[in-house]
């Protein structure tokens, strides 16, 4: 006990010293970013006005807000008009005569705000992205309730400095540091992570909790793509994959080695990670030194993220093609000593096409948008799962993507897999304008029920009651019944118009002992270029699906249809650019080469029986 | 009395049995290429680097051969053509479409000199200086396409090219199983690929000017 | 005669591909010992009757003396084994037999419960002859019947309902369920004392151990014995590096596909990744508060809570806690000086971030609170089991009182409690690749390991490792760290405390 008090002088110095070191580390990260004082639209201080932050003004002082505003794909794509359709089907907004605050406070929590949207109050939240702990179902709440100058506020709400009480936002003083602002630490401020743009793209999950996952619209890639970035394996997932005690791989084999989104899909004039698109790299250098200063980016950053080559829009697009891509960072011929010709491999297909062999989770197959369930939601059919896709008990079985050819730019058409989405929707007029999910409802619904004259045409067992299984256009009488709905409604010249939209996976990449190795998979005659693809379950109102314009792939097999009505696609390989051997063949010259042998040795066993028939008998004759 | 006729020389032999066995495994390999499905022999992969692997010794032989050929004059087997060269084919294909049958005496008789008639002179001409040639060319532009696809370019060039290599492979098939069955229409049936391996044809026919009364048929009898 | 050279010159290629195509690689089960044929010895012990155990000893010597001479070496009889110099100079042998652990601290006093663990028969105090090999029990290990029982407190003696003739003819090779009967159950039941050993490895599946449930290992396939001296260390009784299993017996030191795991290998033990949790199936226990016991508390659980013990915590699926091992350990020995106003460190492993040759383990910590003289300064060894015990009368003075009688520790008739940890490096439980660790459990934020205690700036995947930042040689083996101690030395215990105990 008693050398307990006895410390030695140096030796308290030295005890001291890393002490205060210790103390200091914290706040010597802080340095980076100084501490933020909340600022309202006017410039003055949330805590004195007691007013909704805004971004645009807390964070001008440092970052240039109006250039990111005006260089951000979160604001323009929604802004953009063939980007209207926020899903495969589904009514643009533009021809919704309730206008557009109601589309805002429909999908506005799918928006980050700014652009057309800050003119209606929804401000650009640069909060949702930046900090470490976003409160984003506070601010869809604020959103979808109609109070959009509020959502930034709402998005601070999960650190516990503003609460809401008593129907009004309150910013909470005590959570404040004496200069009335809060430390960029307790903020968290940095580039986004994962998990943040997760809250908007898809199923991204780095808890170890048992990872679950259902389709819904919010959660886009992994809706439409059954795209899921977590490093959780599949084997200890909380999903009912078939066969999944022996899928040992992580969901994303980059997420399990830490690469955030951010990695790849970062600014465009970050220096970091900078680099000019594809198509305009000088050939003759590898890296471009000259880049912009740190000070330069932080102060104006551009919010235009390096993409690659998105299926839709991307012939306009001058960023496409801009991000890393899998070969930026791997090195392809060393790692494939076992395939045969990897540069052929590598020229004529996407590295995707093996390392995403199978999605694990559903992806939208079809969206029916020429019925409305009772939800006000299009029939959907999910791909990957035969039973209710928002169910834990069905059963997700692996399904394998569909590998198109796409225009790649200046890398030419590459092969690479997708997930193919089809919808069909309602169109009037010469031109083809979209019925307004407005219009649909009027046709659809009396009230709070169905017409009883489409009920009358569509229940099938007579329950007065309209299942999942009767809510489908598959009689032209159904199809006229709604027709004549629609016509109503002064409506003319309508039909249904089917839509196939091959979207491309990118995510999900499983490590290389899970990629497909085996050359049979594409050598064969049951190559996956050949292997049939369900479009659709049924076709409404019997019309064939066309491909999306602007897809930049094209599918030359051949569509049919099954006598379960089904609707399939199989890819043809001989109407193919590539020859891929095994799967490629001639018809006429293998049927030709087969019979020429077998006609050949049946001459050859026909002169053979006449020659052993002739020299018995020329030794009979010799003998008498 | 038996003739014995050295027909084939050792480089000769080893050039026809080398040729005969890479042939054989391309054409094994290539099905294997062409229908992995229904052949599983050397694997994919394994099946390609031996496809190359034989391309490459087919071609070294051949321009081995093409100089032996040149340089001891054998080229002139291939080349010389008798003055009655149809009536000789005809004579030929009339032999082997009924005289064969009748036990006939083969028309020509082979001799270092002469050792292949008509109807296999202008067979092995079109093998050896078309089919054989078309398949290397085709074959090597479609291992330098795979090997170079940037410098190759566009690849729908590697379609037809692939294409004319499959209908060279069906028509090295033909030939193969026409030219085995031709090989047993000799003195007796495997007198033939016995000259080639040994390099003498044994000719048990004594000669006809000294023994004119032994008909050719008792020849055939003692082999059976 | 030519054609033949062309047949010959083809079946030397053959020949030749033939081999190059075979060349055999070397794989794991190199490693494994060859077993050897067994012995039925079902038609031996004619007439024999078998009365107690040293009758069934004698009947295996008559064939069997050398093995029986070779095992009165071996710890498994001796329960001593590695050497330290004390601080007066004199060699002491620790092992079971002397050293306190904080389960049921120790085994002086308390020998006719203790020794049921005992390959021999009646170890009842300090009387017992370790140079009689009539003593062995042979049938504990050797037993295939799956019939042979020790008496409960029966100093080893075997039960009396065996039918030691039907046990004596089904002798072989020891299984799971030999060496189990031990080592699962240490510490007084099952799954108690080892996270990484219990129960669900008599019957494993591959979940619990792939060694033992993929490939139905036997404990000596990897714990290979040479005259029955069994191979393997366990860090809580020994200090050294000696006679170790390793990994890399079987295993390349390097055997990833991918580079990035195998630059792991210089900083991480193989245990690390692929122990990714303990206790899998049984609970196991992770405190023990001595202090508690004694009461009459309405507990029903064993697992919470016992009069004659005190007050457990068990835990199922533990994630390991991760330090630095060389291989070498420091070990409190008996009668040693505590500062009783610290946590006491039993065992510890040795070795930390600038030692070229630790590695980064995974280890089950037991933290307990067990009795201490406080006039003394010294741990304590209560005496539990017989008539005066504590487990029989609750009296913790006369049980201490009795317990320092029987290992020679002074005791002041004053006593207290001192929390304790003791440190169990684990190496069962082993998971392959689709089960091990990922990289992001440990380099992310809030992952497995504390990096800044382990003594790095940061996660070495984002700061580098400890080459990257000059904590050690890149060249370990020319450069050997100082605080290694040369393995055969004996080893002074006490300066190994101060250099890992800080």
């Amino acid at each position: 006990m008693a050398r307990r008090g006895a410390f030695s002088a140096p030796g308290a110095i030295i005890l001291l010293t890393l002490l205060l070191l210790l103390a200091a580390m914290p706040t010597a990260a802080a340095a980076l970013h100084p501490d933020v004082e909340l600022l309202d639209a006017d410039g003055n201080n949330v805590l004195d006005s007691g007013g909704p932050v805004s971004p645009m003004q807390t964070c001008n002082g440092c970052h240039d807000t109006d250039f990111i505003a005006a260089h951000s794909d979160h604001i323009q794509a929604l802004d953009r008009p063939q980007h209207a359709r926020l899903a495969p089907g589904q009514p643009s907004y533009a021809a919704d005569p309730a206008g557009y605050v109601r589309w805002l406070k429909a999908y506005g929590t799918m928006h980050v705000g700014g652009g057309d949207a800050a003119k209606a109050g929804l401000d650009l939240d640069c909060f949702l992205c930046h900090t470490v702990r976003p409160d984003v179902e506070a601010r869809n709440r604020e959103i979808t309730d109609g109070r959009f100058r509020w959502a930034a506020t709402a998005t601070l709400s999960g650190l516990g400095v503003v609460e809401k009480t008593g129907g009004s936002w309150q910013w909470k003083r005590a959570s404040f540091n004496e200069d009335a602002a809060l430390s960029a630490d307790f903020l968290g401020i940095g580039a986004p992570t994962s998990t943040a743009c997760g809250a908007c793209h898809g199923t991204v999950d780095f808890s170890r909790a048992p990872l679950t996952s259902f389709p819904d619209p919010s959660n886009w890639n992994t809706y439409l793509r059954g795209e899921i970035y977590s490093p959780q394996r599949l084997a200890d997932s909380g999903m009912n994959i078939q066969g999944k005690d022996h899928l040992g791989r992580p969901f994303d084999v980059h997420a399990e080695r830490m690469v955030s989104c951010s990695n790849c899909h970062h600014a465009q004039n970050d220096p970091a990670s900078f680099r000019s698109a594809q198509e305009r790299r000088l050939g003759r250098l590898h890296t471009d030194v000259r880049r912009p200063s740190i000070g330069d980016f932080l102060e104006t950053p551009d919010h235009r993220l390096a993409r690659g080559w998105t299926s839709f829009g991307a012939a306009d697009d001058p960023f496409a093609g801009s991000m890393r891509r899998c070969e930026d960072c791997h090195e392809v011929e060393s790692s494939h000593t076992w395939l045969p010709y990897p540069k052929l491999h590598m020229a004529a297909m996407d590295c995707e096409s093996c390392h995403i062999p199978r999605v694990t989770a559903p992806a939208l197959q079809e969206a029916d948008w020429t019925v409305l369930t009772p939800e006000r939601q299009p029939r959907r059919v999910f791909r990957g799962v035969d039973g209710p896709a928002d169910s834990p008990a069905t059963l997700i079985t692996p399904w394998r993507p569909l590998l198109l050819e796409r225009f790649e730019g200046g890398r030419g058409e590459r092969i690479s897999p997708f997930s193919l989405v089809t919808s069909w929707r309602w169109v009037s007029g010469p031109k083809g304008e979209d019925v307004s999910q407005e219009e649909l409802n009027q046709a659809w619904f009396e009230g709070d029920d169905y017409a009883p004259s489409i009920v009358a045409a569509l229940d099938a067992n007579q329950d007065h009651q309209l299942s999942p299984d009767e809510l489908v256009l598959d009689t032209p009488t159904k199809v006229d019944v709604v027709r004549k709905r629609l016509e109503g409604l002064g409506l003319k010249d309508l039909r249904i118009v089917g839509e196939m939209e091959p979207y491309g996976l990118h995510h999900g990449v499983a490590p290389g002992s899970y990629a497909q190795s085996d050359c049979q998979a594409c050598h064969g005659r049951g190559s996956q270029f050949r292997r049939a693809t369900q479009v659709a379950s049924v076709l409404p109102g019997g019309v064939e699906p066309a491909l999306a314009a602007g897809s930049g792939s094209h599918m030359d097999g051949h569509f049919w249809k099954d006598q379960d009505g089904r609707y399939w696609y199989q890819g043809e390989i001989q109407q193919s650019s590539v020859y891929v051997l095994g799967a490629s063949y001639d018809p006429i010259i293998d049927f030709l080469g087969k019979w020429l042998i077998v006609l050949t040795l049946l001459v050859v066993a026909f002169h053979a029986l006449l020659r052993f028939l002739g020299a018995r008998r020329n030794q009979r004759e010799v003998q008498s | 009395m038996i003739r014995r006729i050295y027909l084939y020389s050792t480089y000769e032999r080893v050039w026809h049995w080398s040729q005969a066995l890479g042939i054989l495994l391309l054409l094994l390999s290539g099905y294997e290429l062409h229908r992995p499905d229904q052949l599983h022999i050397f694997g994919m992969q394994g099946a390609a680097w031996l496809h190359n692997l034989l391309g490459l010794l087919l071609i070294i032989n051949a321009i081995f051969s093409l100089f032996y050929h040149v340089a001891t004059g054998e080229i002139r087997q291939y080349l010389r053509q008798p003055d009655d060269v149809f009536t000789l084919a005809i004579q030929q294909a009339r032999y082997y479409a009924y005289g064969i049958f009748r036990g006939d005496p083969h028309p020509f008789d082979r001799s270092p000199q002469r050792k292949l008639n008509p109807i296999q002179q202008a067979t092995y001409v079109v093998i050896l200086n078309v089919l054989l040639p078309l398949q290397v060319i085709t074959g090597s532009m479609i291992w330098g396409a795979a090997r170079y696809p940037d410098s190759v370019g566009r690849l729908w060039s590697l379609r037809l090219v692939s294409l004319i290599h499959t209908a060279g492979a069906w028509a090295f098939a033909l030939f193969v199983i026409v030219h085995v069955y031709m090989t047993t229409t000799g003195h007796h049936p495997f007198s033939n690929i016995k000259a080639m391996i040994t390099g003498y044809e044994e000719d048990e026919r004594p000669e006809p000017t000294i023994q004119p009364q032994a008909p050719p048929e008792a020849s055939q009898q003692e082999v059976r | 005669m030519r054609s033949r050279w062309f047949v010959l010159s083809l079946g030397a290629v053959a020949v030749f591909l033939s081999l190059t195509g075979c060349s055999k690689e070397r794989t794991p089960w190199d490693g494994i010992a060859e077993i050897p044929a067994h012995v039925d010895h079902s038609t031996f012990f004619e007439g024999a009757k078998f009365t107690d155990g040293p009758s069934v000893t004698k009947a295996c010597m008559e064939c069997h003396e050398k093995e029986a001479r070779d095992f009165l070496k071996t710890t498994h009889w001796t329960w001593q084994g590695d050497s330290v110099r004390l601080p007066d100079g004199t060699i002491e042998h620790i092992g079971k037999a002397n050293l306190i652990n904080n389960f049921c601290i120790g085994i002086k006093s308390n020998e006719k419960h203790c020794t049921t663990c005992h390959a021999g028969y009646g170890w009842r105090d300090d009387s017992f002859d370790f140079n009689d090999p009539t003593r062995i029990d042979c049938l504990i290990c050797h037993d295939n019947t799956g019939t042979y029982q020790k008496a409960e407190d029966g100093a080893g003696e075997v039960d009396p309902d065996v039918d030691l003739l039907a046990v004596a003819k089904g002798v072989g090779a020891p299984t799971r369920q030999n060496c189990g009967f031990c080592h699962f159950r240490g510490g007084g039941g099952d799954a108690v004392k080892h996270g990484d050993l219990d129960g669900s490895m008599y019957f494993p599946t591959e979940r619990i151990d792939v060694h033992m449930g993929r490939y139905d290992f036997q404990c000596y396939y990897c714990h290979r014995t040479v005259d029955h001296d069994i191979k393997g260390r366990s860090m809580t009784l020994n200090v050294s590096d000696e006679n170790r299993i390793a990994c890399t017996d079987c295993h390349d030191s390097r055997p990833h596909k991918l580079q990035r795991l195998n630059e792991h290998t210089d900083a991480v033990a193989c245990e690390t990744c692929h122990i990714p949790e303990m206790a899998i199936d049984e609970a196991t226990k992770m405190s023990w508060d001595w202090s508690q016991a004694g009461q009459d508390l309405p507990i029903k659980d064993h697992h919470v809570y016992a009069k004659t013990k005190g007050r457990f915590v068990f835990k199922k699926h533990v994630i390991p806690e991760y330090y630095w091992y060389n291989g070498h350990s420091g070990r409190y020995l008996m009668g040693e000086k505590i500062n009783p106003d610290e946590v006491l460190k039993l065992d510890w492993p040795l070795g930390g971030y600038h030692d070229g040759r630790a590695k980064i383990w995974p280890f089950k910590v037991h933290r307990g609170k067990q009795p201490y003289d406080t006039v003394n300064k010294i741990v304590l060894v209560p005496n539990t089991v017989g008539p005066q015990g504590y487990w029989t009368i609750f009296d913790w003075d006369t049980a201490l009182r009795i317990g320092s009688e029987h290992n020679h520790l002074p005791y002041s008739g004053h006593y207290g409690w001192i929390s304790t940890e003791m440190y169990w490096p684990l190496a069962h439980m082993v998971q392959p690749k689709e089960k091990a660790v990922q990289c992001d459990e440990c380099h992310s934020p809030g992952g497995r390991m504390d990096w800044k205690a382990l003594g790095y700036r940061g996660d070495p995947a984002f700061e580098g490792g400890r080459r990257e930042n000059g904590a050690i040689s890149m060249n370990v083996k020319e450069n050997p760290d100082a605080s290694v101690i040369p393995s055969g030395e004996p080893a002074d215990a006490f300066e190994d405390r101060q250099e890992g105990g800080k």
